[in-house]
């Protein structure tokens, strides 16, 4: 357990086209560079959809927001799809406060 | 150890390590004058001796006697005692005298001087060595201001405690050598005075006539550091070789710590003018109302930080152009933490300063705000807040007009002791180009109280498990103990039991923290008690 | 003014913070000192007894804690009223007054700070809670003679320990002040404080009669420092979380044992395990007994609270031995409060 990075995230191909980043962990003020470049990597290798899978994390700060808000303008920018396929019902509630809930595509 | 073979026969072994291992120096020499052995204590007090040489100044100039003689020799005092053992052969004991004080002043020095990051307790560190250790009276002068103005401290043997004072620079042209010592013109011991000209301010009062003075430049970072002034009373001996040796060191040592300091002291104070706009403003009066606030930083060493609070009071004179409205408070929180982020939130803080000059509709001062972070050059120029405008109402009640972009919702606490969420809330800032907000008004009576709070609060990690988050429950359940509570203990307590609930943990982990509650009516409190 | 008077005002003055009355509280203290009462018997004759009575209203709950605190709120802005009135010439040097890391009763320090101020002291007065770091950055930029440090509660006196130890590293001597120390200030000794003061007015005398300008050298050999702490003190700081869930969960069903509380007990047991000091856990332990008998929880809960903690700590014998001690004490207390509450004795411990 003390071993584990704070962060880590997988990168999926669940179709054709498409990429899931899956994170586990915290993403946060410290962890939020290494997502970010984790997403960067992604789009510039030219998918039609990025996904996040954030039901594994566990922790999220206004950076680790940061993170997900610019994978999200970032895709828009490139016409790349962008959903969160799963999250936990805390990050729900914080999408819900910054008012994203009606502009990302979250899992019903 | 320096031994000639042949000359005296070879030492044992056993011999060797047993002379070798002496702390007093050792040396022999034949009948003819010439050195045959020397041990390594020797060596050091006395460079030159040389196994197969004449024996050295000073060891030639001590006739053999019981009692022996101290000499002063490459800055040391020296107790040399030589005796006539076997043969004509003659050995000389060697005691160096210094080592003993010269190890406490070193220790002493090394303690004192590298403790303090101020130029004046460095100063004073080495005002109060010179007078423990080297004189009767000393004095640091710190290099003149800009103002052509020294600044000294002075330390007197046996008195307690140092005094300071200012000097005009001119002034110090009074003691030969010292203006030479402050401007760097000179290195090493600028002079060992005669005292006959020491003007008056040199010495303290009761001090008696001086006998020695010695005047060393302390040398800086490149720049002097100042200088050190170092005197004896009349009658007293003069400072000899090892004195001044020492006394090099002091005004070494000093000097770089005094230049050290004033780095850090030149560096905090462009610290403190870059942050000083940065931390919350002093809460103002405003009639009908009482507003307190708290903000607490992460950051171990600095006060500021991504969350912040301002309180925008109306123009006092608007004229042509200038908008007219009520007093508006805002409290927010930028993306991330430290200096970045304090940056970013002293830039939301000024804009708004400005654009609220032209324009006091709430929802349209955010929208210009979203527009001028998006254009922002800088990533994560992410921003929640709330804008809370405070109109007083009839019957001494007040009504906030809330707008919330992206952050926790404030909380209401009202006279009954409930605590509602207001539904207001609203798109952060600096994500999209199109923001949402559903703005809301509230009506406080006289003793209610509007909390406004960022996320620090209630994402606290703490409690009795040390993993659990303090959470929105929490605070409304703690906010709702806090009725008939003056606002500034109100914001008080609910900082510290959330600092409770954060534990005993260096607080290294902790985010940023604000609170800004205003409560409703006038100085005296209604109280149901 | 005679003494009679200034005690008439004391209950005047307890009347109006009890009832949050800061304009009236404010009006009734600078009437004092315009009719020539001294600022620093106002502030130790007035205020300072009359926030103690505030703390003892409390704890015998007959003021609710919201009440408590408007209370204290109305002092503190009092003092700063005081602060704003009476101006002395700084003849002094300059004093860095703070209150311990974590440390949130903030008065006493405040008071402290102000009869410094009119004993003709500069002071700067930093506040609640002082992390170490912002106290240091502090003594570098301004250079002080000398830290007065305040201590209200003796859980801070780890953390206080190490902001003594920072501020003589970077050549500041310490004055401890407050109960934190310990009535007798035998902790603000044991933590290597340059100098102890059990009153503000006591502090104001410690200072003038002079304190080292430079801390002594920690005397590592005597037998102070080296046995602060220890291998239980690490194991109930760093476990203190897992230790106070397994508490709670063999609580179960017991309403009357609340997280705070709970918590407070490891704290002081903490606390007492860092300084070996078992009067301090004993005296944590009766006092809670009083607060707890005033709100109608039986004395017997804190025997059951301090059981549940001895069952869990199975490695730790020092702890356990002080909680054998604390049982003691509280038992003591489950006795004495059959009687009528005025016929109580002090039970030696």
């Amino acid at each position: 357990m003390q071993d584990m990075p704070p962060l880590q995230v997988e990168s999926l191909i669940p179709e054709p086209g498409a990429a899931r980043l899956v994170m586990t962990g915290e993403l946060d003020y410290t962890t939020a560079r290494d997502a970010s470049a984790e997403v960067a990597r992604t789009l510039a290798a030219g998918v039609d959809v990025l996904e996040f899978d954030l039901a594994g994390l566990k922790f999220i700060d206004s950076s680790g927001m940061a993170v997900v808000m610019n994978a999200y303008t970032d895709a828009e920018e490139r016409g790349t799809a962008f959903r969160i396929v799963a999250l936990t019902p805390y990050l729900r509630h914080l999408i819900e406060v910054v008012a994203l809930d009606d502009v990302l595509d979250l899992p019903g | 150890m320096r031994g000639a073979a042949g000359s005296a026969g070879p030492v044992p072994d056993l011999m060797a390590a047993l002379l070798e291992g002496s702390g007093e120096g050792i040396v022999l020499c034949d009948a003819d004058g010439v050195v045959t052995l020397a041990n390594a204590a020797a060596a050091r007090m006395v460079p030159r001796v040389e196994p197969g040489l004449p024996a050295p100044a000073p060891l030639d100039s001590v006739p053999p006697s019981p009692e022996g003689r101290v000499v002063l020799h490459g800055g040391r005092a020296i107790r040399i005692r030589a005796q006539a053992v076997s043969g004509g052969m003659l050995a000389w004991y060697l005691t160096d005298l210094s080592a003993a004080r010269r190890t406490e002043f070193l220790l002493e020095a090394g303690r004192r001087l590298s403790a303090s990051l101020n130029p004046h307790r460095c100063a004073r560190a080495a005002a109060e060595l010179g007078a423990d250790f080297l004189a009767d009276m000393a004095i640091v002068l710190l290099p003149p201001t800009y103002r052509r103005r020294i600044e000294w401290v002075r330390a007197v043997s046996g008195r307690y405690g140092p005094e300071e004072g200012v000097l005009p620079a001119a002034e110090a042209a009074e003691v030969p050598g010292l203006s030479d010592a402050l401007a760097g013109l000179r290195h090493g011991v600028a002079g060992q005075q005669d005292p006959g000209g020491a003007p008056g301010w040199l010495l303290p009062e009761g001090f008696g006539p001086a006998g020695h003075l010695l005047v060393l430049p302390m040398p800086g970072n490149g720049v002097p550091a100042g200088a050190i002034v170092l005197a004896r009373r009349a009658g007293r001996p003069p400072f000899d070789d090892d004195d001044q040796v020492m006394a090099r060191d002091l005004a070494a040592r000093a000097g770089a710590a005094v230049s050290a300091a004033s780095l850090f002291r030149e560096q905090s104070t462009i610290n403190d003018i870059l942050t000083g706009d940065l931390l919350p403003p002093e809460l103002p009066e405003i009639e009908g109302m009482r507003l307190a606030g708290r903000l607490r930083a992460s950051q171990q060493a600095g006060a500021i930080g991504g969350d912040f609070y301002d309180v925008y009071l109306p123009d006092a004179a608007p004229d042509g152009g200038i908008v007219e409205r009520p007093p508006l408070v805002i409290l927010g929180d930028v993306c991330g933490k430290g200096a970045g982020a304090a940056v970013l939130a002293g830039q939301v803080r000024h804009s708004l300063r400005t654009l609220l000059l032209l324009e006091c509709r709430l929802d349209r001062l955010l929208e210009l705000l979203n527009r001028s972070l998006i254009a922002s050059p800088s990533p994560n120029s992410y921003v929640t807040m709330i804008l809370a405008a405070l109109r007083t109402g009839p019957d001494d009640h007040v009504l906030v007009d809330l707008v919330v972009a992206g952050h926790p919702p404030p909380l209401v606490l009202r006279k009954d002791g409930t605590v509602e969420e207001v539904a207001a809330r609203g798109s952060l800032l600096g994500a999209l180009k199109e923001i949402s907000l559903w703005p809301a008004t509230l009506d406080l009576e006289p003793g209610e109280v509007c909390l406004l709070y960022s996320d620090g609060i209630t994402e606290a990690f703490g409690g009795p498990s040390g993993r659990e988050m303090y959470g929105e429950a929490r605070l409304k359940e703690a906010l709702a103990t806090c009725a008939g509570m003056p606002v500034e203990a109100l914001v008080e307590r609910l900082e510290q039991l959330s600092t409770e609930w954060l534990g005993g943990g260096p607080g290294g982990g902790a985010d940023d923290r604000a609170l800004l509650a205003v409560r409703a009516g006038a100085g005296r409190t209604e109280t149901s008690w | 003014m005679v003494r009679q008077d200034l005690e008439a005002a004391t209950g005047r003055y307890l009347n109006l913070i009890g009832r949050a009355d800061e304009e009236g509280a404010a009006g009734l203290v600078l009437g004092l000192i315009g009719e020539g009462v001294p600022a620093e018997d106002v502030l130790l004759r007035v205020i300072a007894p009359c926030q103690r009575r505030v703390g003892e209203l409390w704890a015998s709950n007959e003021w609710p804690v919201a009440r408590e605190h408007g209370a204290t709120a109305v002092s503190e802005r009092v003092v700063a009223a005081v602060s704003g009135r009476v101006r002395p010439t700084e003849t002094r040097g300059r004093v860095a007054v703070a209150c311990a890391d974590g440390e949130y009763h903030v008065l006493p320090t405040r008071i402290m700070a102000e009869v410094l101020r009119l004993r003709g002291w500069q002071v700067d007065f930093l506040g609640a809670s002082v992390p170490g770091p912002h106290l240091i950055t502090h003594l570098h930029q301004t250079g002080p003679d000398v830290v007065a440090l305040g201590c209200m509660l003796p859980t801070r006196l780890p953390r206080a320990h190490a902001t003594i130890a920072a501020c003589q590293a970077v050549g500041i001597p310490v004055l401890a002040g407050g109960a934190g120390f310990g009535a007798d200030g035998r902790f603000a000794r044991l933590l290597g404080a340059d100098a102890w003061a059990p009153t503000a007015d006591a502090a104001a005398d410690r200072l003038a009669a002079g304190l080292p300008s430079f801390p002594a050298v920690p005397d590592d050999s005597g037998d102070t420092a080296v046995h602060l702490g220890g291998e239980e003190y690490a194991y109930l700081t760093r476990h203190r979380a897992d230790l106070l869930a397994r508490v709670m969960d063999t609580l179960t069903g017991r309403p009357e044992h609340t997280a705070e509380d709970l918590g407070n007990m490891a704290d002081f047991l903490i606390a007492a395990t860092y300084v070996h000091d078992a009067a301090l856990f004993t005296d944590f332990v009766v006092w809670t007994c009083r607060v707890l008998e005033a709100r109608q929880v039986p004395a017997e809960s804190v025997v059951l609270g301090l059981g549940a903690f001895h069952d869990v700590l199975t490695d730790c014998p020092d702890a356990r031995a002080l909680l054998n001690e604390g049982v003691a004490a509280a038992q003591a207390c489950c006795g004495r409060s059959a009687r009528p509450a005025d016929q109580r004795t002090e039970t030696s411990v």
